[in-house]
Formats: C-alpha cells, sequence, structure tokens
C-alpha cells in the first residue's frame, strides 16, 4: 500500500511539474509576439524575422512546447539572448546564494517562532502572551520590501552593525534572513502556541505532572513533541514559500539569487531565462511538498494508508 | 498553569534577564566599533577599492553583443575606442593619433599610436582594428546574438591595412558621422577574440584600457583590477569594484554607511541628503538625454501648426523644470534637439510662455477643446518621467484642454512605438546624444523608430529637411556643416514637432576620498578621460 502511495504521489507531482512548465511556456506568449518582445528597438524587419526563425517562433506552439520540454527534461533550456551563457549554468551559479538565504531565513522562522510560541503558551493570557502575540500580527501585516528597508535604515544606516546589502560574510546574511523570515517567525509562533495549548489540556500531560515531573520536562517531552508534528510539517512548506518569496529581499538587499536572476531576465526580455528560472522555483516548490508529504507518513502513522 | 508558572522563580529570572544583557552588550559592543572606527579602521577604509553602485549588472562584457550606459560605464574603462570624448564632449583622437577624410570622401584614414598593448601583452595594431569592425559584420557571429550597429549606421565596406599604423575605413557612401560612430567601436584583441566563443567573451573582456576584469560574480560584484601596462602609465587605484543594487534607496544608504563610494543617476530628492552627510558630495555634470514631448503631426488633432504651437506656449518652463528637478534644473534651450550647445542654432528662441497666446492659436485652428488629450510616457526611466508628463498634462488643463498622462511600462510604451500607426498621442521620450549636430539631427528623419512625430512625411518643412540631411553629411567643411545644421534647426523649429523640455542633468554621489568628477551626468561613468589624470583617493 505504501509502495503504491509514492507511485500516486510522484506521478501527481510530475504531472504538477507538466502543468508548471507549460504555464511557464505559456507566459512566453502572453504579452504578444515572442519575437517583437524579445528584439531590439533598432533592429530592421529582416534581422526580426532571421531572429523569428533562428529562435523557432515560425514554428507551430505544440511543436515548440515538444522541443522545449524534451530539452528541459536533459536540463537544456538553451542560452540567454542577452548574457550568451547557458541558462542553466546561470541558474545554478545562483541556486547557493538562494538556497543560503531561505536556510537562514527558516534558522529564524524556527528559532524565534517555537519558542515565543511555547512561551505565549506557558504564559497564557498574561502580558507576554500578549506582547508575543501582538508581535507575531505586526510581523504577519508588515509587507516585506517595507520591513526591509526599515532593518537596512535602523540596523545598518542608523546603528552601523550590519552592511546595507550584498553577500559576504553572515553579517550580511543577518539583515535579509530577518527580514524573510519574520513573516514565517509570526505564523510559526501562533501556531506553536495554539498546538501546545492544544496538547497541554490532554489526559497525558495531566498524568505526566501527577507523576512529579517537572514542568519543563513535561513541556519538552510531552507537550512540545506532539505539538511539534503539524509545525514540521508546516515548516517545510514555508521553506519552499521562503525560497519564492525571497525575490523581493534579494531584489532589496542585493542578494545575487534566483529571484533577483529572474527580475533582472523578465526587465532584459531574456525569455528562455525566465521559463528556466520560472520552472526551476516551481519545480523546487513541487518537490519539497513531495518530501514533505512522505516524511510526514512516516512521523505520524495515523495518516499511513492502510 | 501555576505549574508552569513555578517553573521559573525569581533568581532563574534574574539569572537568565543577566545574561541576556550580557549577550546583547557583547553583540553591540563588537559592530559598534564598525560605526565609531579607530584610526586603524579609518586607515584601512582609505585602502578600500573604491566601489561603484548602480541598478543593475551588464548583461554582457562583450561591446558586440549589448549596448547600454551600464555595459559602457564598465568596459569604459576596460577598453578603449580610437576616438574618446573629453570633459567638455568633445570627440578626439585616443587610440589613433589622427585622422583624416581622403579625397574620394568614402575613405577615412586612420593613423594609431604606438606602442600600445592590449591586456595580454599583444601589440596594439592596425590588424586589430580591421578585425574588430570585420567581426562586427560576422554573419556567424550575429546569428549568436551580436547586434552592434555600427555596419548599419556607418556604411562601412571594407577595412584596408595600410601598414601596421595605419588603417582605411571604406564607406559605401561619404558619412561625416563615422567619427562619433567609431567612439563607440571598442578595440579588441584578434588572437583573443578570433579563438574564444561569445560565451567566453562575454564575461572576460580584453582590450587596452588602464584596468582589467579580475572577478566577475554576477548579480553581487564585478571587480577590474589596474593594468601596469596601460600606455598612459599604471591606474593608481588597483582595485575598483562595482556592485549591482536595484533599489535605489539602499543605493543611497551604501553611500551614506561608506559601502560605496560612487552611486550614480541621483535624484534631486536625494541631494539634500548626500549633503547632509559630512563626507559624501554631490558632482553634478551635463546629461545627454535630449528630453521633449512628441506631437504626432500625422494625427488630425495635431496636423495644423498652429496647435503644436499653442501647445508649446502653454509651457511654463521655469515653474515645471524647477518644481521638477530643482537644483538641477539646466540651462533652457531654445531646442534640445540638439545636445552639443555648439551645435545650437543662436538664431533660434524659444517659445515664451504665453497662456492667452495659447488659448487664441487653438481657436484660430478650431481645436476640439472637449477632446482627449494623453501624454504618453515610461515609468522610471528617465529622471521624474511620469511627473513630468503629469504636470505638463496639468499646465495643458490650465488652457481648457483635457489632458492627462498616460504611464506605461517601457516594454509597453516601446511596443506601442513599433505598433503599425506608432504613438497616436503626445509621448513623453528621452534621446540619447554624442554632442554631435549631424548625428543628433539623423533622429528625426526617415524611418527612425525614435522618431514618432512622423513629421519628416506629415509636415510641409519634413521632405525638405531630409533632403539637406542627405547632403549634410556628405559635407566635410565644417564650417558649413554648421550653417546647414542651424538651417535644418530652424526647419524642425518651424514645425514644432516637439515640446522642448530639457537636456536631462545628472548627478552623482561621490564619498570625498576619492578625487575625481563625474564627466557625464550618470549616463557615462570614466574613471579615466581623456587628456586627464585617473581616479585616485585624495590626499587626508
Amino acid at each position: 500500500m505504501m509502495a503504491a502511495y509514492i507511485l500516486r504521489r510522484l506521478l501527481q507531482t510530475v504531472l504538477v511539474i507538466l502543468g508548471v512548465s507549460a504555464l511557464s511556456f505559456g507566459s512566453m506568449f502572453l504579452s504578444g509576439d515572442p519575437t517583437m518582445v524579445m528584439a531590439s528597438e533598432s533592429w530592421t524587419r529582416q534581422q526580426i524575422d532571421d531572429f523569428r526563425h533562428q529562435m523557432g517562433f515560425d514554428r507551430p506552439w505544440f511543436v515548440q512546447y515538444l522541443d522545449f520540454l524534451s530539452r528541459a527534461a536533459r536540463g537544456d533550456f538553451g542560452v540567454s539572448l542577452r548574457q550568451q551563457q547557458p541558462v542553466s549554468q546561470l541558474l545554478l551559479q545562483r541556486v547557493p546564494a538562494t538556497l543560503e538565504l531561505a536556510a537562514a531565513a527558516m534558522a529564524v522562522a524556527v528559532g524565534v517562532g517555537i519558542p515565543a510560541g511555547v512561551v505565549a503558551a506557558t504564559r497564557r493570557n498574561t502580558r507576554v502572551d500578549r506582547s508575543l502575540m501582538l508581535g507575531a500580527l505586526l510581523g504577519q501585516s508588515m509587507p516585506v520590501f517595507w520591513l526591509g528597508l526599515l532593518l537596512a535604515m535602523i540596523f545598518a544606516v542608523m546603528l552601523g552593525w550590519f552592511p546595507v546589502a550584498g553577500r559576504g560574510g553572515w553579517q550580511h546574511l543577518v539583515l535579509p534572513a530577518t527580514s524573510l523570515g519574520l513573516f514565517s517567525v509570526a505564523y510559526n509562533a501562533r501556531m506553536t502556541r495554539s498546538a501546545v495549548l492544544e496538547t497541554l489540556g490532554q489526559d497525558y500531560i495531566r498524568t505526566a505532572q501527577a507523576k512529579g515531573l517537572s514542568s519543563v520536562r513535561v513541556l519538552t517531552r510531552h507537550a512540545l513533541r506532539n505539538a511539534l508534528i503539524p509545525i514540521v510539517t508546516v515548516a517545510g512548506l514555508q521553506f519552499g514559500n521562503l525560497l519564492g518569496g525571497a525575490v523581493i529581499t534579494e531584489t532589496i538587499f542585493a542578494w545575487p539569487g534566483v529571484g533577483r536572476l529572474t527580475i533582472q531576465a523578465i526587465q532584459g526580455k531574456d525569455l528562455p531565462l525566465v521559463q528556466a528560472s520560472v520552472t526551476f522555483l516551481a519545480t523546487i516548490f513541487v518537490v519539497l511538498n513531495l518530501i514533505i508529504d512522505l516524511l510526514y507518513v512516516v512521523l505520524d502513522p495515523r495518516v499511513r494508508p492502510r | 498553569m501555576s505549574a508552569h508558572r513555578r517553573g521559573l522563580t525569581r533568581r532563574q529570572f534574574l539569572k537568565t534577564t543577566a545574561a541576556t544583557a550580557a549577550a546583547v552588550g557583547a553583540g553591540l559592543a563588537t559592530p559598534r566599533t564598525l560605526m565609531w572606527p579607530g584610526v586603524g579602521t579609518v586607515l584601512a577604509q582609505a585602502q578600500k577599492p573604491p566601489t561603484l553602485v548602480q541598478g543593475v549588472d551588464p548583461e554582457t562584457l562583450d561591446p558586440q553583443f549589448g549596448e547600454s550606459g551600464i555595459i559602457g560605464n564598465v568596459l569604459g574603462n576596460v577598453m578603449e575606442a580610437l576616438i574618446a570624448y573629453d570633459r567638455k564632449m568633445r570627440p578626439v583622437p585616443f587610440l589613433a593619433e589622427s585622422y583624416e577624410v581622403l579625397s574620394d570622401k568614402v575613405t577615412w584614414r586612420f593613423k594609431l599610436r604606438q606602442g600600445i598593448r592590449f591586456q595580454n601583452g599583444k601589440p596594439f595594431t592596425a590588424e586589430a582594428v580591421k578585425f574588430t569592425i570585420d567581426r562586427t559584420m560576422n554573419p556567424d557571429l550575429r546569428r549568436q546574438g551580436l547586434n552592434d550597429p555600427f555596419p548599419a549606421r556607418s556604411g562601412v565596406t571594407q577595412v584596408k591595412v595600410v601598414n601596421a599604423s595605419t588603417v582605411d575605413v571604406v564607406l559605401a557612401r561619404p558619412n561625416i558621422i563615422l567619427p562619433v560612430f567609431m567612439s563607440f567601436l571598442y578595440i579588441m584583441e584578434p588572437e583573443y577574440y578570433g579563438s574564444k566563443s561569445p560565451r567566453e567573451t562575454s564575461v572576460a573582456p580584453m582590450g587596452t584600457g588602464p584596468w582589467k576584469v579580475d572577478e566577475w560574480i554576477k548579480g553581487d560584484r564585478l571587480a577590474l583590477s589596474a593594468f601596469d601596462g596601460y600606455w598612459r602609465g599604471a591606474p593608481q587605484i588597483k582595485r575598483v569594484v562595482f556592485r549591482p543594487v536595484p533599489e535605489k534607496s539602499q543605493r543611497m544608504n551604501m553611500l551614506i554607511t561608506g559601502e560605496a563610494d560612487i552611486a550614480i543617476a541621483l535624484s534631486p530628492d536625494d541631494l539634500p541628503i548626500v549633503e547632509r552627510v559630512s563626507k559624501l558630495r554631490v558632482s553634478i555634470a551635463p546629461g545627454s538625454r535630449r528630453m521633449h514631448i512628441g506631437i504626432p503631426t500625422d494625427s488630425p488633432k495635431y496636423k495644423d501648426r498652429r496647435v503644436r504651437y499653442a501647445l508649446s506656449h502653454a509651457i511654463d518652463w521655469d515653474t515645471l523644470s524647477k518644481g521638477l528637478l530643482g537644483r538641477l534644473t539646466p540651462e533652457r534651450r531654445a531646442t534640445v534637439l540638439v545636445a552639443g550647445e555648439s551645435w545650437v542654432s543662436p538664431r533660434i528662441k524659444p517659445l515664451e510662455f504665453n497662456r492667452q497666446r495659447a488659448r487664441s492659436l487653438l481657436t484660430e485652428a478650431g481645436f476640439p477643446m472637449s477632446e482627449r488629450i494623453r501624454i504618453y510616457t515610461p515609468v522610471g526611466r528617465y529622471l521624474k518621467d511620469k511627473e513630468t508628463a503629469e504636470a505638463v498634462a496639468g499646465q495643458f488643463r490650465e488652457i481648457g484642454l483635457q489632458a492627462e498622462a498616460a504611464p506605461l511600462d517601457w516594454t509597453i510604451y516601446t511596443d506601442k512605438m513599433r505598433s503599425p500607426g506608432g504613438m497616436d498621442d503626445l509621448y513623453l521620450l528621452g534621446l540619447g546624444s554624442r554632442f554631435n549636430g549631424p548625428e543628433d539631427l539623423s533622429i528625426v528623419t526617415t524611418g527612425q523608430i525614435w522618431d514618432q512625430t512622423k513629421w519628416i512625411t506629415h509636415t510641409q518643412n519634413g521632405p525638405k529637411f531630409n533632403a539637406m540631411y542627405k547632403e549634410l553629411i556628405e559635407t566635410i567643411d565644417e564650417k558649413k556643416q554648421r550653417e546647414m545644421a542651424f538651417q535644418m534647426e530652424q526647419l524642425f523649429v518651424e514645425e514644432t514637432p516637439w515640446i522642448n523640455l530639457w537636456i536631462q542633468p545628472g548627478a552623482t554621489g561621490v564619498n570625498r576620498r576619492l578625487d575625481w568628477e563625474d564627466s557625464g551626468g550618470g549616463d557615462r561613468l570614466n574613471l579615466w578621460l581623456p587628456s586627464e589624470r585617473d581616479v585616485r583617493f585624495a590626499p587626508i
């Protein structure tokens, strides 16, 4: 049964990726004739026609799509029109920076969000709880671009603690990771609070307390361990969101990741690069989703298919 | 609940608070030394390579595969041309020692400087010039994306090597603008560019310039290092770093914190911020972009010359320019058709601001006042572009017109230009200039996509202007050239297909530790101009 479940999820994932690739391919035609979108303003009619033929835009769309798919399956997304480099190479150069930022943001989201949620739950209806939940509300309400600029203004310009922008040592990572991770901090804090509160009301917690265990032990060994299952699941999905959502943060903090590459490609009308970036980000998200689904089955026996 | 509260005693709380305070204190102590640096840090800072920030990375460093100011800002310090521009925007022989047009009027002879070497040690010779021009016409490379407009603009047919230091460039017909086009043509090392693919040359250029590309981490930094064998002497500054920072306010923040030393294209609103920081200064230079509002003369609305005059009379230039550009307001020009001051006809006077006159001209012309007027404008491409269109629309409304700004994304704006009918209403545009009268005039001749007024075919003076232009580019005598250009400007102004705004000024924020002045108003960033010395650290 388990093998069938995995196979079914794999098949669904492949279908979703195919759908994403079709959307990404179709987006090329949304703004009209792709040749005219990519053509330089000063080109002659002859240059435009030559370019159309060279790019294969004079073929039927389904032939173009099949060609795109077959090359994409081999990791070949063509050559960037503006940069003269293979698109896959340009993407791979940027992946480490995006992963680094998403991982750091994730550390902030989990490292701050979960403890804050636990504290809020254990201090329910106190000033601490209300302050933490107010903070969480603010964290979820603030737009990323605004928060990023605010952090840069306070911690880089006024206090001089961290660099304004760019990639380098750990100092460069602090502001963009905080800016990107703060939304998830707020989400994690609220979710952890609810989960811990729910667990603290269970009979087995009362039993543990009656056994004379210390409150810290009850919290860490019994309450938190059970409350964490849904939190871990959501955290995994958040990582996918952080990868995709890094576009704004990467732009504000001049972080050389995939998001910024995508923006540059869109602005430069570099369609092969746009297609590849969108397909890549979407595929990562879908694959992460698959991994979490499978992990969830491993972690929680109750959801295993019978 | 009470059990959990019991979990943290007063003693534990105090311990935790003390530990947190100690950790925060330690955290604060370290970075604060960055904020208030000691003498050692100041000295280290003085040696830090100058960092220049601009909005994006160059897409390519192969000059024949891309043409943009961003590429030029980097490559202008790595590669060189036979002709260059000095601070006053005059073309001067650079890698060429001199040049002349031969008696057949189509052959230009360039005598080259000797003793110059490329960054790989190979000598600069006439062969390199021939290779560079031939490469712009290479059909294989064109298929791979080479898009250098040099062959189309210049009309070059062949390049002949006369000897190692003399080269003839032969054109299909006389063209006095060739020196301008040659100033864009960065000379390439033949062996290097002949053996490398575009994929390789797009990231590692090879020229004769004072700095060479040392490291390029795309999207993060592009570092240049000094070329010690440079023909004008080794640069004093051994390393220069370009960083792409898309967010404008962050470029300003980097300038303020000292992470950046030069930030180009400041807006008027940025100037007071920069000037409040003692270690910074503003370098203002004349720009080259001819800002205007084009009037499509083929539109029934604007067919009558009196309507076009009325629109110009409705503009309160002083209020408009000072309100939008503040301290960056340049001197008013009678026409912005030509950017080089010496090419502006002294006989032309600007149309005065006179709302009464504007209204009566519209009445005379029988202009339908209820007709809606749109001013298409790109957003964020030029200094205060959308705001300018909105302000102009506001001034039009003052004389009773139903005018409004129509902001468009640049891609949509250019698509509209290329559509079969082209622009169907007023449009705000900024055209670059190389400060050469004949080259500036060429932009409003037949078949130029950048001229959406269609005035050549839809006005009385247009055909005459076109005929004169053909004669102008074959006229070798410079005095005669200038007189013809003045006459052509007169023809243009009589038809008024443009509402003149200004030559877009430029301001650059510079850290005082650098001894350098901007020369191109943010349109070009040259760290070592002809006949001048290189950028240096200012004496402490």
